[in-house]
């Protein structure tokens, strides 16, 4: 008999703390398929009740961006998106307070 | 005696081997722990025997309620002639195949005792727990059912290792199903829907599917591994027992 | 991109505090020896519950059972949680956890020191678990801001649990401190031996590794070998005494003045011994581990599919 070595599907795990909770990864583990993956997720990573929900993910079905070439960070300014950059509306406000009688 | 304490004498029988049946299997179980056969599936079995332990706890607090004594002298006070758990579960670990085998036929007898009998208890204690322990032994069979679908359709070597297994854990597995007077009793009182031999022929039903789906041969009928229930125990429960006891015995009474 | 330019990339970002991840470009060395260092972590996890998984079965009583059990599955947990950070890291050159597996049992791989000793009484369990996971929770504690990010990330669970440890031995310690004169006195002798293998355990005063200076400015170690051990004295020595018990070193002080722990130099060439491969429970233990491992090889091989004749 021989054995070919062959690799076990390493899949990515996520779980949700409770119920609208976001899934947050929690580690990952090698397993023959997502039956037996799932069954042993369950022990690894919720011991304590952690977590209500798992999800397993295969790790090569996650399609992810580079993380160096900063495309993500945008270049431009985009402070009108963001809430610090409606502070000045406050002073509006309080301006306005102020000319009224 | 008088006929209520017929009854609470045998309700406390009837706790009592359900106890020592998760206590010696959970601590067979933890046995395992660091030994698996991967790192994954040794924190998958401790679990387990986590939880086989944690039932037996309750079922002790629950006799500790019941003015039997405490928790731990019930638990590790008795004699060995004293525990009323089936033979089968005391018998020392003997590889992963044995230990997969007779864990499935454990769980399978739980889950039909707890949903088929307890659960219908006419004393609300005792249903409640059982529905608890149920829920759990729900997952115990889902993981192990999952190894043995692997096991059987993991090649001739692992399917025949597993059937060897399962033919010598049926092979003791009789004493799973052996009435005590106290069973008749609450049953005949109409506390109980039955006793645990009734089980036998839907135990045989389900383990019978369960191997075909996974591509094992055709298990045998439970038998053989009798008198547990009644005290008769393998020089295995004495090993058991005296491990267990090791630390208690050095300094009876005193806390740990 | 030039390896040169890489490097100095490589290294401004560490200098910059942000965190290196498993697909992110490292020189090979970075690679090597992180993977060195999680793999000696890995191994620790796992041969750290054989002393304490001998007192499973022996537990007194119920609680304590349960308690040492889910207890040493933790550590299982963190070896396992540890070891696929190491498969990940060491994916490009080839190796696998089997590979990691046959090193550990050959001897060829480290696990610490402190796992080679026995533990012969259940003082020994709550010793252990107070004081040597005390140790460990310094050491780990040290790591958590290491620059290879997924080390860094499994490690803040794995502190969390191992504070759960402790607070489980300190349990069993201060049971025992307020038992039997025989108990006591178990507590005691338990201590007193594993007093030497805690001041082993951060490993020699004078760094002698050559590694270590490289090591520290990639930021894989933040901190010296005496600076945690300093840490484990403040922090366990006052509590060991408050409670009678007495460490074998006459010499143990802490200096009113520089408030640092004066302490007698543990005897290191026990310490090298051990690191050799031969500590007092070093073979037996990995011949625990081979035999497991070799046992269940049938079952990994008709889970995984590689039983096939090919």
């Amino acid at each position: 008999m021989s054995h070919e070595p062959v690799e076990e599907t390493v899949y990515e795990v996520f779980g949700q703390t409770d119920r609208g909770e976001p899934y947050v990864q929690l580690g990952s583990l090698p397993a023959a398929d997502p039956e037996m993956g799932l069954m042993l997720a369950r022990e690894l990573f919720s011991r304590r009740g952690e977590v209500i929900s798992l999800w397993l993910v295969e790790r090569q079905e996650i399609h992810a961006t580079e993380r160096l070439d900063g495309d993500l960070i945008r270049g431009t300014d985009r402070t009108y998106r963001m809430g610090e950059g409606y502070r000045v509306t406050v002073e509006k406000r309080q301006r306005l307070r102020r000319v009224k009688p | 005696m008088t006929q209520r304490k017929l009854i609470d004498h045998a309700v406390n029988e009837v706790l009592l081997a359900i106890a020592d049946d998760e206590l010696v299997c959970g601590h067979r179980d933890s046995e395992w722990c660091a030994f698996a056969p991967m790192i994954e599936e040794d924190v998958a079995f401790a679990s387990i025997a986590q939880d086989e332990m944690g039932h037996a706890r309750l079922l002790y607090q629950l006799l500790e309620a019941r003015g039997q004594g405490s928790l731990d002298q019930l638990a590790f006070g008795r004699p060995v002639t004293g525990y009323k758990n089936a033979q089968l579960l005391e018998r020392k670990n003997a590889g992963w195949a044995q230990a997969i085998a007779r864990h499935l036929v454990y769980d399978l007898y739980d889950d039909l005792l707890t949903g088929r009998l307890l659960e219908a208890c006419q004393l609300v204690e005792v249903a409640d727990i059982a529905r608890l322990v149920r829920r759990e032994e729900r997952y115990h069979l889902e993981h192990q059912e999952t190894w043995i679908n692997h096991l059987g359709h993991g090649g001739d070597g692992a399917k025949a290792r597993l059937d060897t297994a399962l033919g010598q854990v049926l092979a003791e597995a009789g004493g799973l199903f052996e009435d005590l007077p106290a069973h008749r009793q609450l049953a005949e009182a109409g506390l109980l829907p039955g006793v645990p031999s009734d089980l036998q022929i839907e135990f045989s039903q389900r383990l019978s599917a369960l191997c075909l789906a996974a591509g094992l041969s055709e298990p045998a009928i439970p038998s053989g591994g009798l008198g547990g229930r009644l005290g008769q125990h393998t020089a295995d429960m004495s090993e058991c027992l005296a491990t267990m006891t090791e630390v208690l015995g050095r300094a009876p009474g005193a806390i740990w | 991109m030039t390896d040169q330019a890489r490097l100095e990339a490589f290294e401004a970002k560490i200098a910059g505090g942000e965190k290196i991840e498993s697909d992110d470009w490292m020189p090979e060395l970075y690679r090597k020896q992180a993977l060195r260092l999680i793999l000696t972590h890995a191994n620790s996890e796992l041969m750290g519950a054989l002393p304490e998984r001998e007192w499973i079965p022996r537990a007194p009583g119920m609680h304590r059972k349960l308690a040492v059990l889910a207890k040493v599955q933790d550590e299982i947990g963190h070896a396992q949680l540890i070891y696929r950070v190491a498969e990940d890291l060491a994916r490009p050159l080839g190796l696998t956890r089997d590979d990691f597996m046959q090193d550990l049992i050959s001897g060829k791989a480290k696990f610490h020191n402190v796992f080679s000793y026995p533990a012969p009484t259940w003082a020994d369990v709550g010793v252990i678990a107070w004081l040597v996971d005390g140790a460990a929770l310094v050491t780990q504690g040290a790591l958590l801001r290491t620059s290879y990010g997924p080390y860094g990330r499994i490690l803040r669970r794995i502190c969390a649990e191992e504070a759960i440890h402790l607070k489980h031995g300190e349990d069993i310690v201060l049971t025992l401190a307020a038992g039997t004169a025989d108990q006591r006195q178990m507590l005691q002798d338990a201590l007193s031996r594993w007093w030497e293998p805690l001041l082993h355990f951060f490993g020699p005063p004078d760094e002698v590794s050559p590694n270590t200076e490289q090591m520290v400015r990639w930021g894989i170690r933040l901190k010296s070998n005496e600076e945690m051990r300093q840490e484990f004295l403040q922090n366990y020595a006052p509590k060991i005494l408050e409670i009678g018990l007495l460490p074998p070193d006459p010499g143990l002080r802490k200096d009113p003045v520089s408030g640092v722990w004066q302490y007698t130099q543990p005897n290191w060439d026990v310490f090298w011994k051990v690191v050799r491969g031969d500590g007092p429970k070093t073979k037996e233990r990995l011949e625990l581990r081979r035999m497991a491992y070799e046992d269940q090889l049938w079952v990994r091989q008709a889970v995984r599919g590689t039983h096939h004749v090919a």
